[in-house]
């Protein structure tokens, strides 16, 4: 019995292995094939057919597997065993009724059986086949998956984010870039390797590219759709060059035979005008009358490159009226800004160069261009010179009113004896002078405390203050006692309060003010015998005198006008009938605006980044946006279109997108975008429970 | 608790026994008397006790046996600790695992770390519960967002933040990785923080919120937010003469391509009709049926009240219907009293700069929107389920003129939007705030229903379900101030009082068979004297 069961454990095991080396041999071919394909067509789903590989070609063997028979075990046992004596087979015949013979043989063969080691001729074909398998396996797991252009390039950018050194295209054997800024700039000419590209604005680019094997064509191709084609530099079409002058920012590829290149950046720095400023003077100055004609002028010339030339532009207007005349006068500055890049220019401007006379006016601003031919110019500066003669004038005066002409006749005669006793000083003694001087300033306290009345100073009258206080004695009241401010206005003056003075508004008061201070002012100058210094004072207050006259007499138009209401009854009782209704009608028309075909773009890459399928439409008109965009602005959003362009090669192929990709195309569109404005909508609220309605019913009966 | 009918039933009991005692001492044979006054009493007893049962430690008295359930936020050294200072056969358990469970007699139950949801507190039957409180974590304790916004409003995002470092931190607010706003919150302070953006599209978009300590950003917090796309009002605008306000405020409403009908009275019985970004109607008579296709109304009240009954019926009940709103401007009168100007009185005229005007005075039941150096200049009435606004203010055509089309728009953004009808938007918020994948959240609508819910990210309907690791810290909060809540409940302390790892008893009622074994037996005992007589 034992043999028998040993013979039927040996067919069990070898037949196990046998099987089992089939399906070793099917996944090792399975595997193989699988390699292959990952190194030839580089597809990324080749993991795909692994499943089918693994189950088909095992398959096919499993259905040509033979089956080990008893037969075979006993075969072999028999033939490697000779003191089996070819009984083997006697053994799995053991249970059947047997001769005599037969039983004594059975025991015979069953003893020598417990003495042999039993063959195993099928293992090491199995111990082989798996090894072959497992090492195809490990070559599948290494062997790199060929990659497609778009996947390589994709890859080779990812390092452009971080560093300033895009790698070379594909292809090249040697590139150089030579970037020559133009000469004003006195920048150095820079040759790299890189593609990318930061000069500044004007610069000479020359491209001089060797390819490893001869090309047929190559061109570079601009974000702003310019080709520039290169030229072949010898015969064997793999030296190639091309040049170009850079004004704007953008990007740019190479297209050659093969699959076109990355995008690389081209940042320009751009060439700013110049900035010209005229600190003094400021906007509108005037000159007094008995200061000299003299303007000082200071400014400030700047530029990122240095200036080429600069002048100052003059015009004068002489005149009044209708018989105003104009001329341009100019003042060349360029030998003293050119080439400087920063340069303060201070003058002192004699107007008497111009023969410029009273009741002229100056109108002056400096302009610089530099080497670019950008000009630029300052803001405008007014300089007003006083006509005299015109405010020594009575005109439009003759016909005040009664209390001003007064004064002003009294300032006007002031200035007159002024001027009379300047010229006069030749003639007169120290004394008579002085005392003259002395005399003419007296009249001018006189005339400022006649004025000053209005503003509730002291005056001619009460000179040193009023002191008017025997009325009020007489009203103090035991009531009073211990009000403070009862207590106050005894020890104190009640004068000199100019509120109280309620003759004119706040305005006029203002300008009396300064007259005053002008009057004030002439005064002391009389007072230490200095005519000629008084003189400015008194036109100056004559001048705000005046302005304040005529101040008073400046109409200005009333608004909120109420006519006299129409009669209702009178109004539309003509006849009517000729006269037609107006209807209009407008439609605005359904255009798209950027922003809306953004936004559709965004809601379409969160619909990819779930796994929805996405619109290439729709993302095809925000890439345009975006491409637009990134020419401007290449350092930031250049790599975000290129992962715009990722994503829709992935949506276009129905493969999957990568995650990140979506979030830099999500980005670069965002930041096209500005936040809504806030139009008037309906308002969002919380629906009306059915509770609520019934009790506003109830409240106010009202039906449904 | 025994309630109003526990009390009712025991005034109805005590009269009945009475009555039976009496019954029984009336009984002819005084046999067993004693033994038959004493059955009836016990039976009332037993039916005392079924109203107000005794109450006794829950649990099985026995060996005493304590268990640790380990919640989230257990530190792995206080566990330690824990476990160290505990009987030998104490064992840690998480909630899920004691749930199923159930070990027998359990006398004290230790609840380490931040705690259970307080639906989870009342479930736990064991005599004696300690809760060891959990240092409180740093960062967002509490956040809160509107989930629903309209386009053009702006996202504000407020909550509070313990920052224990020694550093600075900054928050940033961000949209599609551009950063909105920020904020820089000062080392070792606990401050109430307040981030804002603007919307920039419609549908479903993700804000998130950054901590960033010393350059590294420390935890990115997801912001959903479900922006409605801007419906645009539908106007009917009526006046009685043409007028700059008008012209003005129909050429900026029609740029900005809302629908509108304008009949301007321009003669006797002349009137110019425009009709904008809409198909003509027929505007002679206006009634329901016109009304309807209009969500706002425009005109003067005075003339309002000229036209005729019909006309201001059909607005009255689209008013109150809330389907329909109205704004009045005017400068002159409010028209006689009625149902649309209740108590609205004007001021007399004001003078200033020139321009005669007049604010509104007397606006008890109105509540003033606008106002200005001079008084109110707009007010808002409510009729029915409708507003009716007020506006005096008629030269805002004035800020176009002077270029500042904000401060116009801003204007009439709150004009309209106060008069107009509001859309009704379903309640879908979760309570609590936080509805995360793989966990059970409650709604409020439908009432009380939970769900358990599987994915994270946007839904159907425009809400979003957040991942286990978001917000963890502000969840934690909400986890800590429950148990809170439930161990301050359960002492019986007064609001203010926070007890921390207090020893909770807690009871149930004895089994009811007992008591019904007092009833049972009695009655039969009576039940077999009556048969043996």
């Amino acid at each position: 019995m034992k043999g028998a069961v040993l013979i039927q454990n040996l067919q069990r095991r070898w037949q196990r292995e046998q099987q089992l080396t089939l399906l070793a041999v099917g996944w090792g071919v399975g595997l193989l094939l699988a390699v292959i394909t990952k190194l030839v067509w580089g597809w990324q789903d080749f993991r795909l057919l692994i499943p089918v590989f693994f189950c088909l070609v095992p398959a096919i063997l499993w259905a040509q597997r033979k089956k080990t028979g008893t037969e075979e075990v006993t075969a072999r046992l028999d033939q490697s065993f000779p003191s089996l004596e070819d009984s083997s087979s006697l053994l799995l015949a053991a249970s059947q009724p047997t001769s005599l013979l037969q039983h004594l043989q059975i025991e015979k063969v069953e003893q020598a059986m417990a003495g042999i080691q039993p063959p195993q001729p099928y293992s090491k074909n199995l111990f082989i086949t798996c090894c072959a398998a497992g090492l195809a396996a490990c070559l599948l797991a290494t062997v790199p998956a060929k990659q497609t252009a778009l996947q390589q390039a994709a890859d080779s950018q990812v390092s452009t984010a971080n560093t300033t050194k895009p790698p070379i295209p594909l292809q090249m054997a040697a590139a150089t870039i030579r970037i020559q800024p133009p000469a004003y700039t006195r920048l150095p000419t820079i040759e790299q390797k890189q593609f990318a590209v930061q000069t500044v604005q004007g610069a000479e680019l020359q491209w001089t590219l060797q390819t490893n094997k001869p090309v047929q064509k190559m061109q570079l191709l601009f974000n702003d759709s310019t080709v520039l084609p290169l030229r072949a530099v010898d015969s064997t079409h793999t030296r190639w060059a091309a040049s170009k002058k850079i004004d704007k920012s953008g990007f740019y590829r190479l297209d050659t035979d093969a699959l076109p290149s990355d995008f690389y950046t081209i940042d320009v720095k751009p060439d700013l005008p110049p900035v010209v400023n005229i600190s003094s003077p400021e906007g509108q100055t005037s000159i007094e009358a008995g200061m000299p004609f003299r303007v000082m002028i200071q400014s400030q010339l700047r530029d990122d490159y240095g200036l080429a030339s600069a002048q100052l532009v003059a015009t004068i207007a002489s005149g009044s009226g209708e018989a105003v005349t104009f001329r341009n006068e100019r003042i060349d500055i360029s030998s003293l800004v050119r080439g400087k890049e920063y340069i303060q220019w201070n003058r002192v401007l004699d107007l008497n160069q111009w023969q410029l006379k009273g009741g002229d006016e100056l109108y002056f601003y400096l302009e610089a261009t530099d080497e670019r031919k950008q000009t630029a110019r300052s803001d405008i500066s007014i300089v007003h010179l006083p006509d005299t003669t015109e405010l020594l004038s009575m005109d439009g005066m003759l016909t005040a009113m009664d209390i001003k002409p007064e004064f002003f006749r009294s300032q006007r005669q002031i200035i007159i004896e002024t001027e009379q006793l300047i010229r006069d000083k030749k003639t007169l003694s120290t004394e008579a002078y002085n005392a003259k001087s002395n005399e003419l300033g007296g009249e001018q306290k006189l005339l400022r405390l006649r004025y000053g009345k209005f503003l509730g100073e002291e005056d001619e009258t009460n000179i040193g203050g009023h002191h008017d206080h025997e009325e009020n004695e007489a009203h103090n009241d035991a009531a009073d006692f211990g009000n403070a401010a009862k207590v106050l206005s005894e020890v104190s003056h009640q004068h000199d309060v100019a509120e109280d003075a309620t003759f004119f508004d706040a305005e006029t008061k203002k300008q009396l003010k300064a007259t005053l201070t002008e009057m004030w002012n002439a005064e002391l100058k009389l007072r230490i015998y200095q005519p000629e210094q008084a003189l400015p004072y008194e036109y100056k207050a004559l001048r705000l005198l005046k302005d304040l006259q005529q101040q008073s007499r400046v109409f200005v138009g009333k608004t909120g006008v109420k006519t006299t209401p129409l009669d209702p009854a009178k109004r539309g009782t003509g006849d009517q009938d000729k006269i037609m209704a107006p209807r209009f009608s407008f439609k605005q028309n359904k255009v798209t605006t950027p922003e809306q075909d953004i936004a559709r773009a965004l809601v379409n890459l969160q619909d990819i980044a779930h796994g929805g399928r996405g619109d290439l439409g729709d993302l095809q008109k925000a890439a345009a946006l975006l491409s637009t965009a990134a020419g401007k602005k290449p350092a930031s959003l250049l790599p975000k279109y290129k992962a715009m362009l990722r994503v829709m090669d992935a949506v276009g192929r129905k493969a999957r997108v990568n995650k990140e990709d979506i979030r830099q195309t999500a980005n670069g569109l965002g930041s096209l975008l500005d936040p809504a404005p806030g139009l008037p909508a309906p308002v969002l609220s919380a629906p009306t429970t059915p509770a609520a309605k019934e009790y506003l019913q109830q409240l106010t009966g009202l039906s449904n | 608790m025994p309630g109003t009918i526990h009390y009712i039933m025991l005034v109805i009991l005590i009269p009945l026994f009475a009555w039976l005692c009496w019954r029984e001492w009336k009984r002819t044979k005084k046999k067993r008397l004693l033994g038959r006054l004493l059955a009836t009493l016990l039976i009332f007893i037993s039916f005392i006790l079924l109203l107000f049962p005794p109450q006794q430690k829950a649990g099985k008295n026995g060996t005493s046996r304590q268990a640790i359930i380990v919640t989230e936020g257990t530190d792995k050294d206080s566990l330690a600790h824990l476990l160290q200072s505990l009987p030998e056969n104490s064992k840690a358990y998480t909630h899920w695992q004691y749930q199923y469970e159930q070990p027998a007699a359990i006398d004290t139950l230790h609840i380490i770390g931040y705690g259970l949801p307080l639906e989870d507190w009342r479930s736990l039957r064991t005599t004696n519960i300690q809760w060891h409180e959990p240092a409180v974590p740093a960062g967002i304790q509490a956040v809160d967002w509107k989930r629903l916004l309209r386009l053009g409003d702006v996202l504000t995002v407020f909550g509070h933040y313990r920052n224990h470092l020694n550093q600075p931190v900054i928050l940033k607010l961000t949209w599609e990785a551009l950063v909105q706003d920020s904020l820089l919150i000062p080392p070792n302070t606990d401050t109430v923080f307040q981030l804002q953006a603007g919307t920039y599209y419609a549908g479903t978009n993700l804000y998130q919120v950054e901590t960033q300590t010393d350059h590294t950003t420390t935890s990115i917090e997801p912001i959903p937010v479900y922006v409605m796309p801007a419906e645009k009002l539908r106007i009917l605008l009526l006046a009685n003469a043409p007028g700059f306000e008008t012209n003005f405020l129909v050429n900026w409403l029609a740029k900005e391509g809302y629908p509108l009908a304008v009949s301007n009275q321009i003669s006797q019985a002349k009137w110019s009709k425009s009709f904008i970004n809409m198909e003509p109607i027929p505007l002679e008579q206006i009634g329901v049926a016109q009304l309807e296709k209009f969500d706002l109304l425009i005109m003067d009240p005075l003339s309002f009240s000229t036209r005729n009954a019909g006309f201001q019926a059909a607005v009255k009940k689209q008013v109150e219907q809330g389907a329909l709103g109205v704004l009045f401007q005017t400068d002159s009168s409010v028209g006689n009293p009625s149902w649309y100007n209740r108590r609205i009185r004007l001021s007399p005229p004001v003078s200033k700069q020139g321009l005669r005007f007049r604010t509104i005075s007397n606006h008890a039941g109105a509540r003033p929107l606008l106002t200005d150096s001079t008084g109110t200049r707009s007010a808002l009435l409510r009729a029915g389920r409708g507003y009716i606004v007020f506006n005096t203010r008629l030269n805002s055509f004035s800020w176009q003129l002077e270029g500042k089309t904000p401060e116009y728009q801003r204007f009439w953004k709150q004009l309209l939007e106060a008069a107009a009808p509001p859309i009704a938007v379903p309640d879908t918020q979760a309570l609590g705030y936080f509805p995360v994948a793989g966990e059970s959240t409650r709604f409020a609508q439908p009432a009380d229903s939970a769900a358990w819910l599987s994915t994270a990210g946007w839904q159907k309907g425009g809400w979003y379900v957040f991942n286990p690791n978001d917000w963890k810290t502000a969840r934690a909060m909400q986890t800590i101030e429950q148990s809170r809540d439930y161990v301050q409940q359960r002492r019986g302390l007064k609001s203010d009082e926070r007890p921390t790892g207090a020893a909770i008893q807690v009871t149930e009622p004895i089994q009811p068979w007992l008591i019904l074994l007092l009833f049972f037996l009695p009655a039969i005992f009576l039940w077999v004297e009556k048969k043996l007589d």
